[in-house]
């Protein structure tokens, strides 16, 4: 994925920050968004990441930190302005379509961003991947949330299992 | 199926790395996609695998807002009642309740009270109550929200009826929102207040509520029935959006700039304070915002004035004139944008009123058509006449060009 372009010019150039995967590839990002990360920020407050050093993330692949980068630089600005109170109606539109579009991928990718989130601690992120899933269960039963999340199918003591405590919590399956 | 092809299958599948991946994450994210699960779905997730057994239990999130799949008010009531019981005692970090849309109010609303109590004596941070009920708003019963650890408060189509709402023994409530709510409350107080989303409100139809939230940054004000509230000092306020929709900002006698302090509903004990709702914002002392963000104190910099396109009589009353010497507002760094149809005579009474307060016509720029302002709401955009203060945010000239 291709970093951000530096500041052009207005503000002076932004400050970046370049951060490494656990494959060896580099990412150059600015050092705003790098912070929606908790476990970055004070990194880089104390002028880490900076120069040729960057900050190895052996926890996250280039293809998770790729996506995970995509989220960050989007609401980077967003979160600079302090959960944005002052947004217009389109920003925020804006910012839920991209949302809503970046997490239509494969569930393996999701749980893969479930950790990277983690990880990092990128509250945002973390929500959004999990509600995404939490998504996928809502209102389904048992049978049909193992198949949607590629449970294989229960062995016959599983399913006795099942049985057994669906009785036990009746309360919750009446 | 026999065993060893299902074993086959399972390593098959396994080497694919979709399968249950899920229940391979660590307690923390797992409980996260829990956390956002109506709490009868987290219940359910128990049947899936043994690793899924007792999840459900320290999932900091009480949920119920899928109520519309309960057969009726007592099984609603049946569950949650359960589902509390064998919870027990932990940590709830947000809790949403809905009551359920039955005619039988009494079934519906039986345990709201006890519902929201385990929230907040387990530590609820985030709280939201919803009536969901056709027939009736829940009355909020008098001294329930008092929370040390309460941040966000949402109330939705609740009666709130008592002389003084006061969330002094809520040190931490930084978000208060109220909507769809019949608000029959003298005065409103929170010393820590932040942020005030009021929308869709009822309030009295004759006395003004009394806002008093010394703290607050964000002001949404909006689409609201009835009296208009007074606004007390609020000298941090640094955003604001007022829409006055069908609520009524002017007395009985039709003193349009607040309380003629005669008629019933006037006070006429608050004419320091002035008791009119622009006034609540525009009284020297609020016009000096100040900003947490940046060192230069900023005053309102921009009004947008803007104008349905049917006739708006209550807004403009006849002749009645705006007295700038017995209500002084400061407006030299104000920029005007007035949003019409046309300017036709009520608008250049506006205009004309604007430059008696000392706004020149160079500084008011009309534009048509109107932009509607969309709330953070579901339903569209009115049409309204509405007043939006917006302060600038840096330090950029003050300029009309957008």
């Amino acid at each position: 994925m291709a970093a951000p372009e530096s500041g052009d010019g207005n503000n002076g150039a932004a400050r970046m920050v370049t951060l490494i995967s656990s494959d060896n590839t580099r990412f150059e990002v600015e050092a705003a968004a790098a912070s929606l990360s908790q476990t970055l920020q004070l990194t880089i407050l104390d002028g880490g990441g900076g120069g040729g050093d960057g900050i190895p993330l052996p926890n996250v692949d280039s293809a998770t930190l790729s996506k995970v980068l995509e989220y960050c630089i989007k609401h980077a600005p967003a979160a600079a302005n302090g959960g944005a109170p002052n947004a217009t109606a389109v920003d925020r539109a804006e910012l839920e379509r991209f949302d809503n579009e970046f997490v239509n991928i494969d569930q393996s990718v999701l749980y893969s961003l479930i950790m990277a989130a983690h990880n990092l601690e990128i509250e945002g992120l973390q929500s959004l991947v999990a509600k995404k899933v939490a998504d996928m269960i809502k209102g389904k039963s048992p049978m049909e949330i193992r198949r949607t999340l590629g449970f294989p199918d229960p062995t016959p003591e599983e399913q006795a299992e099942m049985n057994a405590h669906m009785l036990e919590y009746g309360w919750a399956y009446e | 199926m026999s065993a060893e092809r299902e074993a086959a299958r399972r390593k098959k599948a396994a080497s694919e790395g979709d399968v249950d991946r899920l229940s391979a994450l660590p307690d923390g994210p797992l409980q996260t996609v829990l956390s956002f699960l109506p709490s009868r779905d987290a219940v359910r997730t128990s049947v899936l695998a043994s690793r899924w057994r007792n999840q459900w239990k320290s999932v900091p999130a009480v949920r119920i807002t899928d109520v519309r799949r309960y057969q009726s008010a007592d099984h609603l009531n049946s569950f949650v009642n359960y589902f509390l019981l064998f919870r027990g005692p932990l940590p709830v970090s947000e809790m949403e309740i809905s009551g359920y849309d039955d005619e039988d109010t009494a079934a519906a609303f039986m345990f709201m009270e006890q519902w929201i109590r385990y929230g907040l004596s387990n530590g609820a941070r985030v709280l939201h109550v919803r009536s969901n009920n056709i027939n009736e708003r829940w009355p909020l019963p008098d001294g329930l929200l008092i929370s040390r650890q309460l941040v966000r408060l949402e109330l939705i189509d609740l009666h709130v009826e008592t002389p003084i709402l006061d969330f002094s023994s809520c040190h931490a409530l930084e978000d208060l929102r109220m909507k769809h709510c019949a608000i029959k409350i003298g005065r409103i107080v929170s010393p820590s207040v932040m942020r005030l989303c009021i929308t869709y409100c009822h309030f009295n139809s004759n006395d003004r509520t009394r806002i008093s939230f010394p703290c607050l940054t964000s002001l949404i004000l909006a689409d609201c029935y009835d009296r208009t509230p007074v606004l007390e000092s609020m000298p941090l306020l640094a955003s604001a959006f007022i829409r006055l929709q069908t609520g009524l900002d002017c007395c009985g006698k039709k003193y349009e700039t607040g309380d003629c302090g005669e008629c019933h509903g006037c006070d006429g004990s608050y004419t320091g304070i002035n008791s009119c709702i622009l006034d609540g914002l525009s009284a020297s002392k609020s016009l000096e915002l100040t900003s947490p963000q940046t060192e230069h104190a900023p005053a309102l910099e921009k009004l947008t004035l803007q104008f349905p396109k049917k006739p708006f009589e209550d807004i403009v009353d006849d002749g009645t004139i705006y007295d700038v010497s017995r209500e002084p507002v400061a407006l030299e760094h104000l920029t005007v944008e007035v949003k019409c149809h046309e300017v036709d005579e009520k608008i250049s009474r506006i205009l004309h009123l604007l430059e008696c307060c000392g706004v020149p016509s160079t500084k008011v720029n009309i534009l048509s058509p109107p932009e509607l302002i969309q709330l953070q709401d579901t339903e569209g955009p009115v049409p309204s006449t509405s007043f939006s203060f917006e302060q600038k945010k840096a330090l950029g000239a003050m300029s009309l060009d957008n």
